[in-house]
């Protein structure tokens, strides 16, 4: 089948999709994105958490036929123009969040949305929510370090903004 | 195929009974990629707004199977549905509740699905759409198989009785973060029937009622009164719902054979009345 | 950052397949931000199982359901003649030997005659889809005779009833019965009656470690790209890039110059990637097909795919005088190693040389011992050896102070060793060892506030969002441990690392390029690397160059080396890359001074101030030097006695944990978990504090969830659904103490860091459980059951 959707802003299409096929295999493997990572595709890591109309799944368990005419934004699509970064993607270099990184982009992408929704997440709010990401390398404080930052840095630019 | 309507998808599926409906996919999608399952077509259900949000009707609230678990988590379906909005909110991570279904928790009746006890607990019914019209079914019929779906059929809404009372649902797990019950409790008051009504999940395939345990505590509690148990009852309701919904462990095990059966319904057993009186414990507070 | 063309080759233009180029005035000592980090947040990092080849097939293997069978035949056809099967290859199609192992050829690359574990490969296929590829799968068809596995240790050690998992006639290395691999260490007196009479209080205890998971999260997965000289170049995700050569070249049977690796992005490794996984059967369908073949394991497969902790059954015995001083130490420790024998020789020689832990014991008697199984293999995992014994050795001295009526963290200082205490093995340890110092910090650590009952936050108690305490049944308690662990290779080994650096004039600034062979697996040594070459050439702008095998061997990104070997080799390449250039200078202009260094860019002389820049003085000469670092020489143990200066640098870490347990229903929360580690000099603070946070999770894993389940052999568990790692719900706040003692034989007097904090997590958080609930708790992990006693 012929699957046609919007990713990161771009009308993006993919031919000879298997029905089976997930929307992280085919974005992976068939579009050239392959941002999202395929750590258990099962539900239970979050590596390939990608925004689907706005709320983050995980993109190994959607069928690729569900996103027809949808809108699907991955963490390449997160920064907003081409050279910079996103706060949480900068949040999360700078507190040394990052190690191996395979979890990075699910995380990235699970953290936007939560400030999204609540620019100051208390730490049990921000545990609450990266619930369904796991991490290997860091033992998650830096990760928890680098949710702080971000949030302060996005708070302060909004202050700013309204000053 | 993406139909925008129950009528259209009902449609659809008669012109390809081998099709595989799919609302958010989750649970299917997780077989596929185990490799269980190989569907050669797709319904998907995620297009038909009717089935996605809720309403009041006389008493009860209709809830379309489209209903995600990270809606009912929320405080205004929390402040309806206590026991369901709990359960909703622990099934799972939160990418998974932004797409895992109500509707999509019952069809695939896994053991440990985590609305199924509170659904028993409620006395739900789901409304079954097929080409022939709708039909209700108490969901403890489906999920038994005393009533099971049709071929043809979707499952379109689930009704569940408001009760204004409190409502209680809570597992046990193998972490404090999101992961499979190794056994559940959903317990709700109905103040107006003078009754509790409980279901135990994860133990056996499907939700147990522990009917003789409810009827029991139900007149042990002053429901005149400020709803207080004596904590004796309430542990012995505990253990009465345990033995109700847990078969009686074997004498020993085998020898040499640790962690056979007999530990572990011993183990189960325990859990279930810890998760039975703390329920209890907390609707009754 | 700029990413610059090279003639390194790349598939589709990966940027960490090129040179990657940061500034930085940050030499050692800082915390600059990672020269990877932009591509690992921005997704475009690519990871082994992200490389992608026009015309590229997928390759698949098929596996054992069965523990123990014979293979009676092998049917291929039908899969053959699916369409979008281009090859399907058993034991048969092998060019060249059908044998690799890393300490031990006894692994076959396809099973032949037998299989060994559930799960082990039979037989590969390569197709135009991963879902033809599983089709294909199916329809291939083995015979197998099932038979009895051998999979307890009574049933190992009697191959007379139970057989045998290799022909005696097969072995190689020390095997002998079902046994890889045995070492003793006796020291003092040994252990007997009169040792035995000179103690006033004994305890014995038998202890046993589940089998763990390194669980990384990038599965096993890599591109084999056939080259048109015949050879292969292969994309992959490994701790040792020339050690899986080694192994890869004479399967293929091709020389080792014509198997060329680069590292592509690893997803983690943990020790899991030590071993080859798919590196053989990737090559030999690239080899067969001519076309590049790609091969990325699901979580299920990685499971069989990859070696895990070796799970051990210990028993220990420690006496004491009256007043706490230790007398002795008698321990057998048995380690299953399962079918193969991977690491499990280093790992027995560290469960037995770091069998007493930190402490000063006069009197030893040790024996350590591996055997082959049914069971999945085992070998490396994070601090192998080490942290089997740390959980057996901390658990007694417990027991031990409770019998005694001593604070459990005084009786481990009054016993701690320190510089110039002299080992078991008889190695004296020569640098500082501030073990009781470590532990006091964590004892000096406040202590997170009590569970507050009036506003309860549910996702603080066990069980969090599953509702299952409100604060019923909850009990805190507070436990504290400390290890011993090794850093490098031992035992004789020489563990060398290679550097190459090239300083040249870029754009108008000296720019210094570091190329080695490590694999950076998520630690930081690319950082780090910047680092030292910044602080020993005075420039700001460093290009890493891809890890790969043009040029010579980092050994292994394992037992905590790294930074301390390969970081040592680009110490060295860097110092005499430096020299060069004075030398330079030295001929060109007659210095004579002696005092020179480079600061910002310029030739410096301590007595005359600055000389020259290095733009300047370089011009357009590029100097480009390439230097190995070995460690100090060590020597084998005895093998009856365990004598021999076999460590080069010891490592130790402290953790105290505050834990809440549900009572009732067994689960753990631990409140907080924090660590005091000497690490000789943190060349990068923060990625030493996240390591050491890292591999104490990594710990608290193994503490009260972590294992993988087998009954016959066969894996029950096999997914994250029910192999359970830490969720940042799991995971407490975690404090860290850092402490930095140089080591005087270590480059910049540092020490290995990753692995101590892995050892003493586990039975500190078990201390602390034992502490909540009086429970003697002697298993790890820890499971509900344990707890509420049913």
């Amino acid at each position: 089948m012929r699957v046609t959707f919007n990713a990161n802003g771009r009308p993006v299409e993919a031919d000879d999709v298997w029905e089976g096929e997930s929307l992280l295999f085919m974005l992976r493997e068939r579009l050239g994105l392959p941002g999202s990572k395929n750590a258990c595709e099962q539900g239970e890591c979050g590596s390939c958490t990608v925004y689907l109309d706005g709320a983050p799944v995980c993109s190994c368990l959607v069928a690729a036929g569900q996103v027809q005419d949808r809108e699907v934004r991955t963490v390449e699509g997160l920064a907003d123009d081409e050279s910079g970064l996103d706060p949480v993607q900068q949040a999360f270099i700078d507190a040394g969040a990052v190690q191996c990184g395979f979890c990075t982009p699910g995380l990235l992408v699970q953290t936007h949305d939560l400030l999204e929704r609540e620019p100051q997440p208390s730490d049990s709010d921000i545990r609450e929510a990266l619930s369904g990401n796991l991490c290997r390398c860091t033992g998650y404080e830096k990760i928890m370090d680098a949710v702080r930052l971000a949030s302060a840095r996005k708070c302060s630019d909004a202050s700013e903004v309204s000053q | 195929m993406l139909p925008a309507s129950l009528d259209e998808a009902v449609t659809a599926l008669a012109a390809s009974p081998a099709a595989v409906p799919v609302a958010g996919g989750t649970d299917l999608m997780g077989a596929v990629n185990a490799g269980l399952l190989r569907p050669m077509a797709l319904i998907g259900l995620g297009r038909i707004n009717e089935l996605r949000g809720w309403q009041y009707q006389d008493g009860t609230a209709q809830l379309g199977a489209g209903l995600t678990h990270a809606r009912m988590g929320r405080p205004d379906f929390a402040a309806l549905m206590p026991a369901l909005a709990e359960a909703a909110r622990s099934a799972g991570p939160p990418q998974v509740r932004n797409a895992g279904t109500l509707g999509g928790n019952i069809v695939t009746a896994d053991p440990a699905g985590d609305t199924l006890p509170v659904l028993a607990a409620l006395e739900a019914t789901v409304t079954l759409v097929g080409p022939e019209g709708g039909r209700e079914v108490p969901v403890s019929h489906l999920l038994t198989g005393l009533d099971p779906m049709r071929g043809g059929e979707l499952l379109g809404y689930v009704r569940v009785p408001l009760l204004h009372a409190p409502q209680v649902f809570l597992k046990a797990t193998g972490r404090t973060g999101p992961s499979r019950a190794a056994a559940s409790v959903a317990l709700v008051l109905d103040p107006a029937r003078r009754a509790v009504r409980c279901a135990v999940g994860a133990v056996a395939p499907v939700p147990l009622r522990p009917l003789e345990a409810e009827q029991w505590v139900s007149g042990c509690i002053d429901w005149d009164g400020d709803r207080a148990i004596d904590p004796a009852a309430a542990a012995a309701f505990g253990e009465y719902v345990a033995a109700a919904c847990v078969p009686e462990p074997p004498q020993a095990d085998p020898e040499g054979l640790e962690g056979g059966p007999a530990a572990a319904a011993v183990r189960l057993r325990r859990t279930v009345s810890v998760l039975a009186r703390r329920a209890l414990g907390r609707a009754l507070k | 950052m700029s990413a610059r063309n090279s003639s390194t080759r790349t598939i589709r233009g990966e940027k960490n397949l090129q040179e990657i180029t940061t500034a930085h005035p940050d030499g050692i000592g800082g915390s600059p931000l990672r020269p990877d980090g932009t591509l690992k947040v921005k997704g475009e990092f690519a990871y082994s199982s992200d490389l992608w080849h026009e015309d590229m097939l997928w390759g698949m293997a098929l596996r054992s359901p069965h523990s123990h069978a014979k293979i009676l035949s092998i049917d291929t056809t039908e899969a053959l003649t699916q369409p979008g099967v281009y090859a399907v290859l058993t034991h048969e199609d092998i060019p060249g030997s059908k044998y690799y192992g890393l300490e031990i050829q006894d692994q076959p690359a396809l099973a032949f005659g037998k299989v060994r574990y559930h799960g082990e490969a039979v037989a590969i296929v390569a197709a135009d889809h991963p879902e033809t590829a599983r089709r294909a799968l199916a329809k291939i068809k083995v015979e197998y005779e099932v038979l009895p596995p051998i999979t307890t240790e009574e049933q190992c050690l009697d191959p007379e009833t139970h057989g045998y998992v290799h022909e005696p006639h097969e072995y190689r290395g020390h095997a002998s019965g079902n046994i890889v691999h045995s070492q003793k260490v006796v020291s003092g007196l040994g252990v007997n009656e009169d040792v035995r009479a000179m103690a006033d209080v004994v305890v014995v205890g038998e202890y046993e470690v589940g089998m763990q998971d390194q669980a990384f999260l990038g599965p096993e997965s890599g591109l084999a790209v056939p080259a048109e000289d015949g050879g292969i170049d292969l994309y992959i995700a490994t701790q040792w890039l020339h050690v899986d050569r080694e192994q890869v070249a004479p399967v293929l049977g091709l020389p080792e110059n014509k198997v060329r690796l680069t590292l592509a992005g690893v997803g983690g490794a943990f020790g899991g990637r030590e071993d080859l996984s798919m590196q053989i059967h990737a090559c030999l369908l690239a080899q067969r097909t001519g076309k590049p073949v790609k091969i990325v394991y699901s979580r299920e497969e990685s499971f069989f795919g990859h070696v895990h902790r070796h799970p051990a059954k210990m028993r220990y015995e420690h006496g004491a005088t009256r007043d706490g001083k230790l007398v002795y130490m008698d321990a057998r420790i048995v380690l299953d190693g399962g079918a193969y024998a991977s690491a499990s020789p280093a790992v027995v020689g560290n469960a037995s040389s770091l069998s007493v832990g930190p402490y000063e014991i006069p009197n030893v008697n040790v024996l350590a011992i591996a055997l082959y199984s049914n069971n999945p293999s085992c070998g490396a995992m994070r601090g192998f050896g080490a942290v089997q014994a740390c959980f057996a050795y901390e658990t007694q001295l417990d027991r031990l102070a409770a019998k005694l009526g001593m604070d459990p963290v005084e009786l481990r200082q009054l016993n701690a060793v320190s510089q110039g205490s002299h080992l078991p093995t008889g190695q004296v340890i020569d640098a500082p060892a501030p073990v009781a110092e470590l532990l006091q910090k964590v004892k000096d650590l406040p202590l997170p506030p009590a569970l507050d009952t009036t506003h309860l936050d549910i996702r603080e108690l066990p069980g969090a969002l599953s509702n299952t305490s409100h604060g019923e049944g909850i009990v805190r308690g507070v436990g504290y441990a400390v290890g011993l662990k090794n850093v490098g290779f031992s035992e004789g080994f020489d563990d060398y690392s290679t550097a190459r650096v090239r300083l040249e004039v870029i754009g108008g600034e000296p720019v210094a390029m570091v190329h080695t062979a490590m694999a950076e697996v998520g630690q930081g040594g690319v950082t780090v690397h910047g680092q030292i070459a910044r602080t020993e050439l005075g420039v700001e702008r460093v290009t890493i160059h891809p890890a790969n095998t043009e040029v010579g061997s980092a050994g292994s990104t394992s037992a905590s080396r790294q930074t301390y070997m390969t970081g040592g080799a680009v110490k060295l390449a860097a110092e005499a890359v430096r020299n060069e250039l004075f030398n330079l200078g030295r001929s060109r202009y007659g210095w004579t001074y002696n005092d020179l260094s480079l600061i910002g860019g310029k030739v410096v002389s301590a007595s005359a101030g600055v000389l020259i820049s290095m733009v300047d003085l370089l011009g357009d000469q590029a100097i480009d030097l390439t230097r190995e670092h070995h460690h100090r020489p060590t020597v084998p143990f005895d093998k009856e006695t365990g004598q021999g200066f076999g460590h080069v640098q010891y490592t130790f870490c402290a953790h105290r944990a505050v834990v809440d347990v549900d009572v009732e229903l067994g689960l753990v929360k631990v409140v907080e978990l924090a660590a005091a580690q000497d690490v000789g000099k943190a060349l990068n603070p923060l990625s030493v504090i996240g390591q050491i946070q890292g591999g104490s999770t990594q710990g608290l894993g193994l503490a009260v969830m972590e294992e993988i389940i087998t009954r016959d052999g066969k894996v029950r568990n096999p997914s994250f659904t029910d192999y359970l790692i830490p969720t940042i719900l799991d995971t407490p706040p975690q404090p860290v103490e850092i402490l930095e003692l140089a080591d005087p034989n270590a480059p910049y007097g540092l020490r290995g860091v990753g692995e101590a904090p892995t050892l003493s997590s586990t039975p500190a958080i078990v201390s602390a459980i034992r502490a909540a609930t009086g429970l003697a708790l002697n298993r790890v992990p820890v499971r509900p059951e344990h707890i509420t006693g049913t």
